[in-house]
């Protein structure tokens, strides 16, 4: 189910500002565990679980992913393209993509080959605006497909690695909305107090925008963050998490101490692993635009390990997202049964 | 409608940085007295006229700061010591004039510098052409603020002055008013402060209107030479519709209702992507639960520079562009 739901997200576009155009897609995975859901004026899609109480839980994931936008179309059917969100050029050499234009466009982008490129200039990266994505087409059918602003992301479906590692494109962010997905199904087997919000939020990548509106919607008493963050590979520091070990907290002054504190002896109660992540100043989350939104909001950031983050081959264990999920959930249970207002006081 | 170049000439000519609007803001008050049902200044100096309707609220924003200079110390020898007010950059404005508010000059000289790629603000100051220590000290302080010296200029169809950014936003809001068309809409025209020191006006006008729908009006990037920008917006070619910049993607439905109003009415319009910069569309459009935004550009050469160049039929494609959004 989990693998199902990833599969099928993943390789559907919801680049950043255009997440309208297949956000639909959501509501049939989420309207089973909750009650309503509102598309928000940015592109976020929030879905609610009513409780019993008056507290409002937030959850945030963001369903965009970074992506190309088409800047020119040039003779001979190349177009030139500039990013959504941040990307590096070498990740797109040598990639499928799909411009989805009047109709979908297929294309791909190449380099010059190596014969024909001087020695010193081998080792260096492309830049972006020396890329070009090749569709075939001549120039005069390519106009009537394709026009400026269009977006495209590289092609790629999910691939199963070993064991329940998986490997696509957008997996940051999807890999949380699925955790919220779990969250949700857990929730509505054990009940809840509080209402939840599940927030699939819109353009993270270019700025947490669609966090920034929709807690402001919501207006929560408390927010869950939810992204990825550098998994262990090689060439990475020794400090990052490691794949199939459980979500990473992260601790930082943008995080409440207590709440954090409170999740932390869930896990540890409840047997789910869990790890550490170190955020001094910026997170580069939703965190930013929830924290500090109306008259502030205390927040928590459960990270997913993932590798080769911001490429098509994003790579995440399932397990992680099974275990936070469920974590998730057992927290909420916690807080229902607790003094909130006693947790979030200094 | 024609281009009146008496009114451009004197928006462009006015003096006002961002934080120092008042010189630009009185001169637009004066000149759409009698078009507006009300007009009304912020708390952070934004001017908001509206004509009242009972449809949906719509906001336009064109800012009416510009970039310039900040004195941050006069030095013992009479020299001023400056800071910039937006962006400008140390590298393009060695040997310019520059004016105050009181209409005292200076040119921007600088230290001894061998490599001029190296040249870092703190290496140059104004020489206000005074060897008199009295007059440095009674005519120039800290926090005085100076702009470009620059001629407005023009040929039958281009206009070269400076701060087109945005004072060209702020005369199409203007002829947009005066022309403004029976409706049933609530129309806040925005002139906003502090633009260029980031959006400031815009955040807290967009939060006190609270609209449905916002369009900023401001100048955009052309990629006219062969190894300059690339992008896709010609002078000339008529109205650019925003599509995405530094600080806001469109929303879909305003980047349609543009589209489709350009189309039926016969207004040359043309798709912009700007890798570089930002609008009043980026703060509008995260105000509160979020406000669908874009942004009506008028295609500009040489932007934040003492010569920036647009073109007539541009800004009157942009005008009917606006006045058709008002009619929706």
């Amino acid at each position: 189910m989990l693998k199902e739901f990833l599969t099928d997200i993943c390789q559907t576009q919801f680049v950043s500002g255009f997440e309208h155009i297949n956000g639909d897609k959501l509501i049939k995975y989420f309207e089973p565990y909750t009650d309503t859901y509102e598309k928000d004026k940015v592109g976020s899609y929030i879905f609610k679980a009513g409780g019993t109480n008056n507290a409002k839980i937030m959850l945030s994931a963001h369903i965009d992913e970074i992506g190309l936008m088409i800047t020119k179309v040039l003779d001979d059917g190349f177009l030139s393209f500039t990013q959504v969100g941040g990307i590096n050029p070498a990740s797109l050499i040598a990639q499928d993509v799909i411009i989805y234009g009047r109709e979908n466009v297929f294309g791909v982008i190449g380099i010059k080959p190596p014969h024909v490129t001087l020695a010193e200039d081998r080792d260096k990266t492309v830049p972006l605006d020396e890329l070009y994505i090749d569709t075939g087409y001549p120039k005069e059918i390519l106009e009537k497909l394709v026009t400026v602003g269009d977006v495209a992301t590289v092609k790629r479906e999910l691939v199963s690695l070993q064991d329940d590692v998986v490997a696509a494109k957008a997996l940051d962010d999807r890999a949380c909305v699925a955790v919220m997905l779990e969250t949700a199904k857990e929730l509505k087997k054990i009940s809840h107090k509080s209402n939840i919000y599940y927030t699939c939020s819109a353009q993270e990548e270019t700025g947490y925008r669609g966090a920034i509106t929709a807690s402001y919607k919501i207006n929560p008493d408390i927010a869950i963050a939810l992204d990825v963050t550098f998994g262990k590979a090689p060439e990475m520091g020794s400090e990052v998490p490691q794949l199939g070990k459980g979500p990473a907290v992260c601790l930082g002054g943008r995080f409440n101490p207590k709440l954090t504190k409170k999740f932390i002896d869930t896990c540890n109660n409840y047997n789910y692993p869990f790890q550490y992540e170190v955020a001094p100043a910026a997170t580069g989350t939703d965190t930013e635009g929830i924290q500090i939104n109306r008259e502030g909001v205390p927040c928590i950031l459960l990270s997913i390990p993932l590798r080769y983050m911001h490429t098509s081959v994003e790579t995440i264990s399932l397990k992680d997202v099974e275990i936070t999920g469920r974590a998730i959930a057992r927290f909420i249970n916690e807080l229902d049964n607790s003094d909130l207002e006693e947790i979030l006081c200094f | 409608m024609n281009y009146n170049s008496e009114l451009m000439r004197k928006l462009s000519d006015c003096f006002s940085p961002s934080g120092r609007e008042n010189n630009i803001r009185e001169l637009i008050i004066n000149e759409i007295k009698g078009y507006a049902d009300e007009i009304n200044v912020d708390a952070l100096g934004n001017l908001i006229v509206r004509k009242k309707g009972n449809g949906k609220k719509i906001l336009f924003s064109a800012h009416m700061d510009q970039i310039g200079l900040i004195i941050t110390h006069v030095d013992e020898k009479g020299f001023l010591r400056f800071s910039n007010v937006g962006g400008i950059s140390a590298k393009e404005i060695l040997g310019l004039r520059m004016i105050f508010d009181n209409g005292l000059e200076g040119v921007v000289c600088s230290e001894e510098i061998k490599d001029k790629e190296k040249i870092t603000m703190n290496k140059l100051f104004l020489d206000v052409a005074s060897t008199s220590k009295d007059f440095v000290k009674n005519n120039f302080k800290t926090g005085d603020m100076c702009v470009f010296k620059s001629e407005y200029y023009e040929t039958d169809d281009c206009v070269i002055c400076r701060a087109a950014d945005d004072r060209i936003g702020c005369y199409i809001l203007i002829e947009a008013l005066k022309n403004h068309p029976s409706t049933d809409n609530d129309v806040y025209y925005v002139f906003s402060v502090q633009e260029e020191v980031g959006c400031r006006g815009a955040k807290t006008a967009a939060y006190q209107i609270n609209p449905d729908l916002a369009i900023a009006v401001d100048v955009t990037d052309t990629g006219d030479t062969d190894n300059g920008t690339k992008m896709d917006v010609k002078l000339g070619e008529g109205a650019a519709i925003k599509i995405m910049d530094k600080y806001i993607i469109t929303h879909p439905e305003i980047k349609n209702l543009l589209t489709d109003l350009a189309i039926e009415k016969n207004i040359k319009y043309q798709y912009e992507v700007l890798e570089h910069g930002g609008t009043d569309a980026g703060p509008i459009h995260l105000s509160r639960e979020g406000v669908p935004s874009g942004a009506i550009s008028i295609p500009t050469r040489n932007i934040h520079t003492s010569g920036e160049i647009f073109s007539k039929s541009d800004v009157l494609e942009c005008i009917k562009l606006v006045i058709e959004v008002i009619k929706k």
